[in-house]
């Protein structure tokens, strides 16, 4: 039984195909198994739609599949991050599945980004008025705290126009004008701390997506970017620090392991909030890596490959993290398989060399160091680089 | 009197905001353009786009130029549709030409650097002196969020705008808010950057000694038509710009002037990549074999101090030695990585994967003291049998390391022998023999030397 109705609406209004009405006509004929498997297919074929991943979520919770409905809203959030309604039916699917905190999340999400819909407020104060949190059921429905919508919709384009123009320049020169009006969006810190990796801004885009991740705590992305961003100005960091010792004395040290604990802590909630995506398992992986917290990278690492067992960078790290950890057999599997699927790795090559030196076959190893050589570096922050 | 141009190109916002903020006061100094102007025919150019030309005339600074020397805005060489590099090298290329043209010599500007009092002066005296190019290893990168509020305190404007800033005092403060690419190639460093252009000693106490591949021309006043070059300046243009070495003036450090660049955190964390001595010479050797020109790895052997202050000679004529060991030994390795290519062209492959395995894990890449000329032997594949295959796969075990160091030397001549002379000394046949490999010379024979 489908606790909570979901809102959505799947309409074939668009070019994405046929297939799609086909979708519609089961739906709306009760055929909901048929249409399922179809929505699945489309899935397949259009990973990049977040309106299939929608459709995938709506038929799905009609099933009573809440986890595979969790699944398609989760990919659609995260095709779609700034549209309120699919953050409202992902909390339908975690009430229905009893988590409230992400429910909660969820709603608090969507008013971020639609703080002007009273069916909205009201559906969030309902929650929290059932969860007993009076107090913040009142600020919900507070109406004078509402803002204009021809004021918000008008900055929104004309900050769309920028990033669609990549005039990153004048978007954030808007952005901070707004800011300092005191405008509050999520969206407009999101798209300034876009804006802001175009200039190379690292502490700029940790303090926007530090603001995103407040007003859209469900938004997994936003965790992820921050968790990313956070680790990596911390590996610049420490580039830093030693060779400065070698000319400077210096009593100053910084506290590394105090953002890296709060990287952790938003790769884990990105995690809660889309267990579907790679990348953050992948790079959480490294973060573990990184604090030697080996098996919590290895599970993380293997998650990774099921989710993508055609991604080389994927099957590197877990074979690098095996050598590290002295399990050579498995270790020589996954990186035959990185070879396989990417034979200009040159650092696979490298750790396959070692490898095949452990084994004593050192001529084999020379021939690998030799495919090494010949191929430039790789350039991937989903690589976890050996020496 | 000599004639120059002095050109910066630099479009957008940020740019111009860097380029008011660094450049444009720091070369207002009083031994920079007022100085330079008085003694020289001088012009100044700044290429850019049509919408960034009115904020640049409106510009106070802009107007105390113009007291000067005569400004030229040039708009007609932004190519939008071109890489962002790209666009600044039609830009710097477009104002080269017009250089040549006009007789003069041509400095070159970047907008986000910090120059120190007296550098154009000093640019200027070497040109009389008849060099045609000047280069700099410097341009060291720093933090801008670190670097600007200190450097702000540190150097206080003038009235006009101006800033002046003496070269070592620059110098500490630049190091002390080292960019995380200035670091990693610090030859202490942990990591390394994958594009290692230059290389840093550490000086306790007084600076670091840099060798660069890649260094600034600040000046150049071309001998030929210049069509051209590979990559940014600092790779190919004095190659093509200049066929005599002796016109080119190398920049010895600090003491006679400093430049810093000024650059974001950035996050391009995944070129950073952890490495141990033995890597990181074959790691830049590769990028040297891949990407520097004959004139780059000259330069490298240049040493250019960075002292921030009066340098104790013995600590940095030791630093040099041994920045110098160090640089003899990436280009005697990315030698031997030329080799190895050669002997997989020429059917040594085997050969070549011993050569390989022993540079990485047997730690020969620092045998070679000086790159000077070798004659390197390789048997062909076909001479490596089942035996002596695994005989070699013995041999390259770690703790066979001094034996196989031994039979590997037997491989390597010093100076260049020819085929006839391999042949008749060592009673093999030359397969493809008198294979020239820069100035080595490798030669496939068709079995294995004997004990």
């Amino acid at each position: 039984m489908v606790k909570g109705r979901v809102v959505c609406v799947i309409d074939s209004n668009t070019e994405l195909d046929r297939a799609f009405d086909v979708v519609v006509t089961e739906v709306e004929q009760g055929l909901l198994e048929n249409a399922f498997n179809s929505v699945n297919n489309l899935c397949l074929l259009y990973p990049q739609s977040d309106r299939v991943w929608q459709a995938y979520g709506v038929i799905a919770s009609k099933l009573e599949r809440f986890e595979e409905g969790r699944r398609g809203f989760c990919r659609a959030v995260s095709l779609a991050p700034f549209n309120a309604q699919l953050y409202l039916d992902l909390s339908q699917m975690y009430e229905n599945q009893d988590k409230l905190e992400l429910a909660r999340a969820c709603l608090k999400t969507a008013i971020s980004l639609e703080p002007s819909k009273q069916e909205n407020r009201q559906r969030y104060a309902q929650f929290l008025i059932k969860n007993k949190d009076f107090d913040e059921a009142k600020s919900v429905l507070d109406f004078s705290q509402y803002p204009n919508d021809k004021f918000r919709d008008d900055y929104w384009k004309r900050i769309n126009d920028f990033k669609y123009n990549k005039n990153f320049a004048e978007l954030l020169s808007l952005g901070q004008e707004l800011l300092l009006k005191g405008v509050r969006d999520p969206r407009l810190n999101y798209q300034m701390a876009v804006a802001f990796q175009n200039f190379n801004g690292i502490e700029e885009v940790i303090t926007q997506l530090r603001e995103v991740v407040v007003a859209m705590p469900a938004f997994a992305g936003a965790h992820k970017g921050l968790a990313d961003y956070l680790k990596q100005s911390v590996i610049l960091q420490k580039i830093v620090k030693l060779p400065l010792s070698d000319i400077f004395e210096r009593s100053e040290t910084k506290d590394f392991l105090t953002q890296l604990g709060e990287a952790e802590a938003h790769y884990r909630i990105s995690l809660a909030y889309d267990p579907y995506e790679f990348e953050t398992y992948v790079y959480y992986g490294n973060l573990m890596r990184q604090l030697g917290k080996f098996k919590k990278a290895l599970k993380l690492y293997q998650s990774a490959v099921a989710i993508q067992p055609d991604n080389a960078n994927a099957h590197y790290n877990l074979a690098s993290l095996y050598l590290e950890l002295n399990e050579n057999d498995p270790a020589l599997n996954e990186i035959n398989v990185t070879i396989e699927l990417d034979t200009s790795f040159s650092e696979a090559h490298f750790v396959r060399a070692h490898l095949l030196s452990l084994l004593g076959k050192n001529l084999d190893a020379g021939t690998c160091f030799l495919s090494s050589m010949k191929f430039q570096p790789k350039f991937s922050t989903e690589a976890y680089f050996l020496d | 009197m000599g004639k120059f141009h002095l050109v910066t190109a630099v479009w957008g916002k940020r740019f111009l905001d860097r380029y008011m903020a660094t450049t444009l006061p720091t070369i207002l100094s009083k031994n920079n353009i007022p100085g330079f102007s008085q003694a020289n025919d001088v012009e100044y150019f700044i290429y850019t786009t049509l919408q960034d030309q009115e904020y640049l005339v409106t510009s106070s600074l802009i107007i105390e130029l113009k007291k000067y020397i005569p400004l030229h805005i040039v708009t007609n060489h932004y190519h939008p549709e071109k890489a962002k590099y790209d666009r600044v090298t039609s830009m710097y290329l477009a104002a080269l030409k017009n250089s040549i043209e006009q007789k003069a010599g041509t400095i070159f500007l970047p907008p986000d650097g910090i120059w120190s009092d007296g550098t154009l002066v000093r640019i200027s005296e070497l040109a009389a002196e008849g060099y045609r190019a000047v280069l700099s290893a410097d341009g060291l990168r720093v933090v801008k969020e670190d670097f600007m509020s200190l450097f702000e305190r540190e150097f206080p404007r003038s009235d006009s705008g101006s800033i002046s800033v003496s070269a070592r005092k620059l110098m500490k403060l630049a190091i002390s808010c080292l960019h995380p690419y200035e670091a990693s190639i610090m030859w202490s460093a942990p990591v390394m950057h994958d594009v290692p252009f230059r290389l840093h000693w550490p000086v306790k106490g007084e600076g670091m000694v840099t060798r660069g591949f890649h260094v600034l021309p600040i000046f150049i006043h071309p001998e030929t038509e210049v069509d051209g070059w590979v990559g940014a300046l600092d790779h190919g243009l004095v190659e093509v710009a200049i066929n005599d070495p002796t016109k080119i003036y190398y920049c010895y450090g600090t003491d006679e002037f400093a430049v810093v660049s000024i650059d974001e955190l950035g996050f391009s964390a995944a070129n950073y990549k952890a490495t141990g001595k033995n890597q990181r010479i074959l790691k830049i050797a590769k990028w040297a074999y891949r990407n520097a020109t004959p004139q780059n790895l000259e330069a490298a052997k240049r040493p250019f101090r960075r002292n921030f202050v009066e340098p104790t000679e013995m600590l940095w004529n030791r630093v040099e030695r041994i920045s110098q060991k160090n640089i003899y030994a990436v280009l005697s390795c990315r030698k031997l990585l030329a080799i190895s290519d050669a002997m997989v062209d020429h059917g040594a492959n085997k050969a070549a994967a011993v050569l390989s395995y022993a540079l990485n894990n047997l730690g020969i890449t620092r045998w070679l003291k000086e790159p000077f000329p070798q004659t390197i032997i390789a048997p062909s594949d076909k001479a490596f049998t089942k035996t002596f295959e695994s005989n070699v796969d013995m041999l390259l075990q770690t703790s066979e390391r001094k034996r196989f160091l031994r039979q590997f030397f037997r491989y390597v001549i010093v100076g260049i022998r020819s085929a006839d002379e391999i042949s008749k000394d060592f009673g093999v046949t030359v397969e493809v023999g008198d294979i020239d490999v820069e100035d080595w010379r490798l030669h496939i024979i068709d079995s294995v030397l004997n004990y």
